[in-house]
Parts: structure tokens; sequence; C-alpha cells
């Protein structure tokens, strides 16, 4: 298991890097949909790196390549230097993943549903056990630790998914839409987690759309449009290159250029 | 594979199974309950119909004229009563009375003079209470037979023996071994299979298409655990609870038929019933067989719930398989159906005629093993399969909504080529075609069957989907001028294709031998049309099909097959499916060889036209051959291979030559590749649009 303390945070080598990733899926009748194109970028320890775009932008489908879920069509991935197609078992290791929409196993207690994947990790019995109670106390879950998923709240289910992220304590998050459909007690708790995690050294990338969030947590943004990732770069480059003074209307002004480039 | 991320995938999914209510009320509580309350049922309804019937009085008819020694036989008789009527038959017609009774005027008189009298009784079959009042009316009158008798031989001073030359008795000597047998062989292998199948049904669904609903697969997927560790956990899961369930299911049955039978008065069943007779060996052997079963059946219904969204649809995936295997179950529950060479291969009927032959006592040690290793290798086929859908991320993830199922014209977007499922779709279409209305024009008159099933039933039809589904007929029909070239090549190719295929159709022969009646049949086809001209032969047996089936096979489906499968596979797939197109057992090899030749020169040439010279070459051939139009030289010579069974080897090698040259030309030839190559399409254009390698 790579833990941040064992990586040297904030140097050189990126943790995450995404090297002219593309995914084409065919739908059938002979069509085919590019969700990404050519998407590259890079994330150092210690970093948030916030994915921008609206609903079927492609941000998904980026993810999950650099979870390893799915294999890009060209291009490839690489965590801590490990390339996701070349080992990518090494590489789940190395990471966590919240997928978007992500629910539980509704028959099983949140402790129990910790401690499968805590042995899908390798981890052992005494380490999950002090690991979960570690995450139960930061994550005020111990009221509901030995109740089944099925029964428990919107937030809480979220609580637990995040526990599971951070289960094996890994040294790059892979988070999508994490505070979707939560209320904003639960959202900003969670979006507290995400940037102490980020104090420690992880290297973090998260989806979203809501630009209020992005605006608050992200070192860097990247926008993306139709597969493809239109901008990059710190809020205040963003804003400079489109004039604009909050994400919105700097997403907007890039979506047009974008769009009469196109023209 | 890594035990440790197997076993936790076991344990997880086997906790929360058996969380499920519904699973376990399923699994065990229906089988626990089912089967002792089904019997009760049962013999409280047979013994509530019997006492029923006991105490229900028969009314019998009698004619006002009947004579009164009938009446008295039949006045003593408990809950019968005698009704009189003008017409006794209408009566029971009307329901009136359960039964008649009619005697002739004389019988008394015959009584008197020692000859017979005749007394018929009249009764509905399908009223059980007709039949009862018919068995009671019966047993009276046999009653007074009997005592005639007697008075009859006492006055002639004769012994009983002397009216019973012959006693014959038949005393069944089968085993009891072989009763119980008989009596479980009709019953158990459709139910083993149908338990099975109930115990893998849930699991099968629930951990494969209800994963993939909750979104939790994905999860699991960014855990270090194979795919291969996530299908083979799941699958000992489902395993497990489909063997627990059809063991808990045969248990439960066996338990409470033998306590019915126990309840029974006289152990009037347990003697035919014994469950001793069936050895627990019996029971080992066929819970043996049993594993590659449920292994199959297991790994088949995980297939194909994890094509599904959700777990709605994977029911309803998964409900018509569970049909399906019931049907060689049912089959091989029916008397008469038993092991044999060819029953061994057929999948799940094997294993149930199997059951059935142990319990009768009639497996044999080879049956046996052949049975069980072919039934694990469709198992371990099946598990393949389901293991290599789990690698698919396309299968895993589904996820998209679907597309709004609309068949307006309007809403299909214009393309260069058919997807590879519309080809699928069209060959099955036009094999029913062929199976049903084809079949009816052909044999009401076979020249004018033959044009409308190729012109209205196949190239129409196939043309007119194509349209409809906006597909650009110019390209997915490959209807291009062939260069000159490529029509030498397809000459060169049909030439030694021709001698080639037959030569196949001849070395076929050895093991297949053709049979008689097909042969006799085709002569006929062609004596029969002596008279018509050899152009209107000509049109019918080699135009027609030349333009209408390469229409089909190498226009609509070939289009198809290639935007999926590559070259190779596209040839040999076209090749093979029209093969199967001509519907015969003895065609097949040869037709799908000769298919495999045309599909690649349609596919190298990138001209359909190609494919209609050679079809129509092939064709005509064969069809002046056998009107003896060609010369007299080659007529013998076809004669003479036909009889030597063997076409002499420098003709072969020529064969062979000509297919080489007309394969070398092809390929120089190169160029107009693919199916769209050289089609500029709109940007929905198909990824068939890639050149041939």
């Amino acid at each position: 298991m790579i833990n941040a303390s064992t990586q040297d945070a904030g140097s050189a080598r990126p943790l995450i890097a995404a090297r002219a990733v593309s995914k084409s899926f065919s739908i059938g009748r002979g069509r085919t949909i590019h969700a990404v194109r050519e998407a590259s970028f890079e994330v150092a320890g210690g970093e948030i790196f916030g994915l921008l775009g609206p609903n079927g932008a492609g941000k998904t489908t980026l993810l999950r390549m650099l979870a390893t879920i799915i294999t890009p069509t060209s291009g490839h991935c690489e965590m801590n230097g490990v390339r996701t197609d070349v080992d990518p078992q090494g590489v789940r290791r190395t990471l966590g993943f919240l997928s978007g929409n992500t629910k539980l196993y509704q028959r099983l207690k949140a402790r129990e549903m910790l401690a499968y994947f805590g042995r899908l990790y390798g981890m052992s019995e005494p380490a999950i056990a002090n690991r979960t109670a570690e995450l139960a106390e930061l994550l005020d879950m111990g009221a509901f630790l030995d109740r089944r998923c099925g029964q428990l709240s919107t937030g809480q289910s979220q609580k637990v998914s995040i526990a599971r992220v951070l289960l094996h304590d890994p040294g790059i998050l892979i988070l999508d839409e994490p505070t979707l459909g939560l209320d904003i007690m639960t959202s900003r708790a969670i979006l507290g987690f995400i940037s102490q995690a980020r104090a420690r050294g992880r290297a973090i990338i998260f989806s979203t759309h809501y630009m209020t969030e992005a605006e608050l947590l992200c070192d860097r943004i990247g926008f993306i449009h139709a597969g493809r990732i239109m901008a990059m770069g710190t809020k205040q480059e963003l804003y400079e290159r489109t004039g604009a003074d909050n994400l919105v209307d700097a997403f907007v002004a890039m979506a047009e250029r974008e769009g009469q480039q196109a023209a | 594979m890594n035990r440790r991320n197997v076993l936790t995938i076991v344990r997880k999914e086997l906790l929360e199974t058996l969380r499920d209510r519904r699973t376990l009320v399923a699994m065990i509580g229906i089988p626990l309950l089912l089967y002792p309350a089904l019997f009760v049922i049962i013999t409280q309804v047979v013994t509530l119909q019997q006492a029923k019937m006991e105490r229900q009085i028969s009314r019998i008819a009698l004619h006002e004229t009947a004579p009164t020694l009938l009446r008295q036989w039949l006045s003593g008789l408990e809950q019968v009563e005698l009704i009189d009527s003008a017409d006794p038959e209408a009566a029971v017609r009307l329901g009136q009375a359960h039964a008649a009774v009619t005697a002739g005027p004389d019988l008394p008189a015959s009584l008197e003079t020692r000859v017979s009298g005749e007394v018929v009784i009249d009764f509905d079959g399908t009223e059980p209470a007709s039949r009862h009042a018919m068995e009671r009316v019966r047993d009276a009158l046999e009653e007074q037979f009997d005592r005639i008798l007697e008075e009859r031989l006492a006055e002639a001073g004769l012994p009983r023996a002397y009216i019973e030359p012959i006693r014959i008795e038949s005393a069944n000597i089968a085993t009891a071994e072989k009763r119980t047998g008989s009596f479980l062989a009709g019953l158990l292998p459709m139910l083993l299979v149908v338990m099975v199948g109930v115990g893998a049904f849930y699991p099968a669904v629930d951990l494969t298409a209800g994963e993939k609903e909750r979104g939790t697969f994905e999860t699991l997927l960014s855990t270090p655990t194979s795919k291969l560790d996530i299908v083979t956990g799941k699958f000992i899961t489902v395993f497990a609870l489909a063997m627990f369930t059809g063991l808990l299911n045969l248990g439960s049955m066996t338990l409470s038929l033998a306590y019915q039978l126990v309840q029974l008065p006289e152990n009037a069943g347990a003697s035919i019933f014994s469950f001793d007779h069936v050895s627990i060996a019996d029971f080992g052997l066929i819970l043996l067989a049993l594993i590659p079963l449920a292994f199959f059946i297991c790994a088949l219904m995980m297939a194909i719930a994890v094509f599904a969204r959700d777990f709605k649809e994977a029911q309803n995936f998964v409900t018509p398989f569970y049909l399906l295997i019931l049907v060689p179950g049912m089959i091989a529950s029916m008397p008469g159906v038993e092991l044999s060479a060819a029953t061994e291969l057929i999948p799940i009927a094997n294993v149930a005629l199997l059951f059935k032959a142990i319990l009768t006592e009639k497996a044999s040690a080879e049956a046996y093993l052949t049975v069980f290793i072919c039934t694990s290798v469709y198992a371990l086929l099946a598990l393949v399969f389901a293991a290599w859908l789990f690698q698919s991320e396309q299968v895993i993830l589904h996820e998209d909504k679907g597309f709004a199922l609309s068949l307006r014209r309007d809403d299909f977007p214009p393309r260069s080529a058919p997807t590879i499922g519309f080809s699928l779709g069209v060959f099955a279409l036009v094999m029913l075609i062929l199976y049903y209305p084809a079949t009816y024009f052909q044999t009401r008159e076979i020249i004018s069957g033959l044009f409308i099933t190729q012109w209205v039933l196949m190239a129409a039809p196939v043309l007119v989907l194509l349209w409809w589904v906006r597909i650009d007929l110019r390209s997915a029909l490959f209807l291009r001028a062939p260069r000159p070239g490529a029509l030498l090549a397809g000459l060169l190719l049909t030439a030694g294709g021709f001698v080639l295929v037959v030569q196949i159709g001849l070395w076929q022969s050895w093991i297949l031998p053709e049979s008689e009646s097909i042969k006799r049949m085709m002569e006929e086809l062609f004596a029969a049309q002596e008279g018509r001209s050899l152009l209107l032969m000509l049109l019918a047996i080699a135009v027609s099909p030349a333009v209408c089936e390469e229409i089909v096979f190498r226009g609509a489906i070939l289009s198809g097959v290639r935007t999926k499968l590559g070259f190779g596979a596209s040839v040999l797939l076209v090749g093979v499916l029209f093969g199967l197109f001509h519907l015969s057992v003895y065609r097949i090899v040869p037709t799908a060889a000769m298919g495999i030749v045309i599909t690649y020169a349609v596919l190298r040439s990138g001209s359909i036209f190609t494919g209609m010279m050679m079809h129509f070459l092939n064709n005509a051939i064969g069809v002046l051959a056998a009107t003896k139009n060609l010369p007299q030289t080659s007529l013998d010579w076809f004669e003479r291979i036909e009889i030597q069974g063997q076409i002499p080897w420098p003709a072969l090698a020529g064969a062979a030559a000509a297919i080489a040259a007309g394969v070398i030309l092809m390929e120089r030839l190169g160029g107009r590749t693919s199916a769209t190559g050289d089609v500029n399409e709109s940007a929905a254009g198909s990824p068939s649009a890639r050149p041939g390698p």
C-alpha cells in the first residue's frame, strides 16, 4: 500500500497523469460516441484538480479511465508513475475511487461493508478494525456503523462511501461528483475531508458541476466540454484568459469560443 | 486467481443473499412447505371425491316395457334409484339419468331356453357420476351372470373347470427397484432440472444485474481484485445456492412422499414406491451428475443476466431461458425417450435421461461417463462465456438508457452499412421465410415457387428493410462495377471452387451418405421439368439466386457483419450462414465452402457483381449438367467421378491452382477493398469505413 507519507508529495513527479487519453464507444446502429478526446493533464501530491463540465461532457468516462474501470481507446494514464494499462491491479491499490451515484450493499451493515472492501484491498482484520474506528470518529459515523446500509439516509450513505474510499489510505483520490444530491451540512463536511486529504499530501481529482464548490476548493481547474478539455489552469489564470470574474462566466466564455472555432 | 479474494466475495454474497427475506422464502420456505401441502391437498381432494361418489344416488333409467326380471335384479341395489322412461338413452343424454339399462323383451325367454340374453348399459364416459352408475349396474349384472352360470353348470352336472380350460395368470416380475425406479424416473429428471433452475435464478440475477443496478459493480472493479476473482466468487455463490435449493427440494419431496405413503391404508402404495430399493449408490450417482448440470445452468443464467441493465430486465431475459431448459427436461420425462449416442450429447436432456436410466437400472458406465464429460464440457464453455462477458466493459457498465424504440423512417440516421445485429436479424428473417411461405409456394409449383421465393419473399423485403432504416444501398450492397481483373479472378475462383466443392461433397458422402430419397427427389425435379425450356430453368435456378441471394448474403448480411468482424471472420461467418441457409444437412458443408469463396471475392473486389457472376456460373453449370445440356464428354466425366467417389488428383491440383491464381490476382488488384472504403459519409459514418487488412 502506498501512503502519502511514502511518496514525496509536491515533488516534480505527478501522482496522476493523463497522456492524450481518448475513449470512444460504439453505440449501435454503426454510430460512435467520442466521450473523451485527447485529454492530458497532471495532478501532483497535495493538489486538488477539479474537473468541471455539464452533464454528458465526459467527466465520468475520464475518471473511470483513471480508476482503471475502463481502458482508453488511445493514450494512457499513469498513477504514481505506473501505467494503468500495464499494472491495473497495482494501480488500484494506490487509489480510492468514488463513482458517481454509487450506492451501498443494502443488506450489509456499514461496518461489514467496510470490512468487505478492506479484505479486498488485502488489509488484515485488526487493521480493518482500527481503521474503521478511526474513520467512524473522523466522519462521525458511530451512530449508524452497525445499521444496515439500506436503512441509512443519503448523507449517511455518502459518509460510508467516503469511508470506503479512505479505508486503505490511498495516495490518490478520484471522486466523481462526491456532493451530488447531498444537503449543505453533509456537503460541507465532505468538502472538508477533501481539503484535509490535500493537507496530508494526497493527489485529488474530483468532478462536479457546482462551480462554487470548485471555486472554493480547487488548486487547478479543467473545463471539459463535449469530451475535450477546453482550458486548464488556476482560477486566476482562467479569469484572466476569459476576462470573467467567476467560473460560471469563464466556462460560458470558453464554451462559446470553442463553438466559434468549431464553426 | 486470488483465493482469498474469491473467498471474501463468496462469503459476502452468501451473507447478503441469505439476509434477503424474498430469497429465503423462495429457497427454503417454499420447498419445505410446498410438498407436504401439495400431498395433503391431493389426498384430501381424492378422499372427498370418493366419499362423495359413494354417497351419490345413481339414477338408472329403464324402458317402461323392461322385463320384470331386470327390474328385480336392479331393485335391491343400494344408492340406486330406478326411473321409467320412454327413451332411456335420451334420458342419459339429457342428464335425467346417470345410466340406462335396456334388455331385449326376450330376455326371460332366452334364459329359459339356455341361450344368451342381451343387456345394454348406456352411459356417458365423460361424466364421473355416469361412469360410477354404469359400474354399479355392471357389478349387479355380473353377480346375476355368475349365479345363472353356476345354476346351469349344476343342471348339466359339470364342474367349474369345464368352462375354464386354461387358467391364465400374468405375474409382474419387475423388481421392486425397477418399479420404484420407473415411477421416479418419470418424475425426477424434470423436477431436478426445475429445482436447480429455481435455485440459480434469483442469485444469478441479483449478483450480476442487481449489483449493476445498485452501481456497486464499479466500486468493486476499482478494488485490486481481478475480474476473474469477481466472476469466480459470484459463480461459486450462485452454484452453491442452486445445489442447495435443488437438494432441499429433492429432500423435502422425498420425505413428504414417503410420509404420505406410510399413512396410506394397507401400505397400498408402499409396496410399489418403497424407497429402500433405490440404492444409496444410485442417489450418489445422480448427485454427482447433478453437479455439472447445475454448473452449466448457473453459468448460462449468469451470462444472460449480466447483459441486463437492472434486476427487472435481467428477470425478463432469464425467464425465457428458464422455460427453454425445461423443454429437454420434459422430453426426457416422456416414456420411450432414452439415452442413445445422439441424446448423450444434448445438453440438459442428456443428464435428465441419465437419471432416468440410473433409476431404471439401464445406465452403463460408458453412458454415464459420456454424459458427465459432455455436460462438464458444456458447463466449462458456459463459464468461459460468462467470464468473457465480465471482461467486457461495455457489458459490465452498460447503463445507457437505450434508445427510444422508434420505427419511423425519419428516426433512423442515414448510414452506409447496417449493424451486425440488423444483419443477423435479416438472416433470421430469411430463414423463417424459407421455412414457411417459401416451402408452401415451392410445393405448389416448383419453378414459379422459386421465382416467388427469390424475388418476392427474399430480395424485396430485404431491400425494403434496408431502405426503411435509411442505409445507403450503393455502399451496403457493394453496388460498384468490378474491375475486369476482378471478374477474371472470380472466374478462376468459380472454376476451382466448383471442382473442390464437388470433391468436398464426395468426401462428405463417406461420413454422411446422401439419403436416397433426396437424390430421387432431385432427379424427379429435373425429370418433371423436361418439357420446360432451358432458359426458364436457368432463370429460376441460376439467375434469380445469383441476384437475390447475393443481395441478401453478400449485400445486407456481409456489410453488417463486416462492421464488427475482421476480414477473415466476416468471410467465414457469411460463408457458414450461406451454408445453413440451404436447410439441408447434406448441403451445409459444400455450400458453405462455395459461400466462403464468393464472400471472399465480393469483399476483396468491393463489388457484388463479382459474386453475382460467380454464383450464376456455379448454379448454371449445375443446371446444365443435370439437364444433360453439357458436351457428352464432360457429362461422362461427371458420371465417372460420381461412381469413383473421387475426382482425379490432377484435376484437383488444377482446381487448387485456379483458386490460388484467383486469390493472387484478387490480392494484387487490392484497392477497393472494404464495405464503404471510398464512400464519404456524414459524421454518422460507421466504423466499417476502415480499409481491409
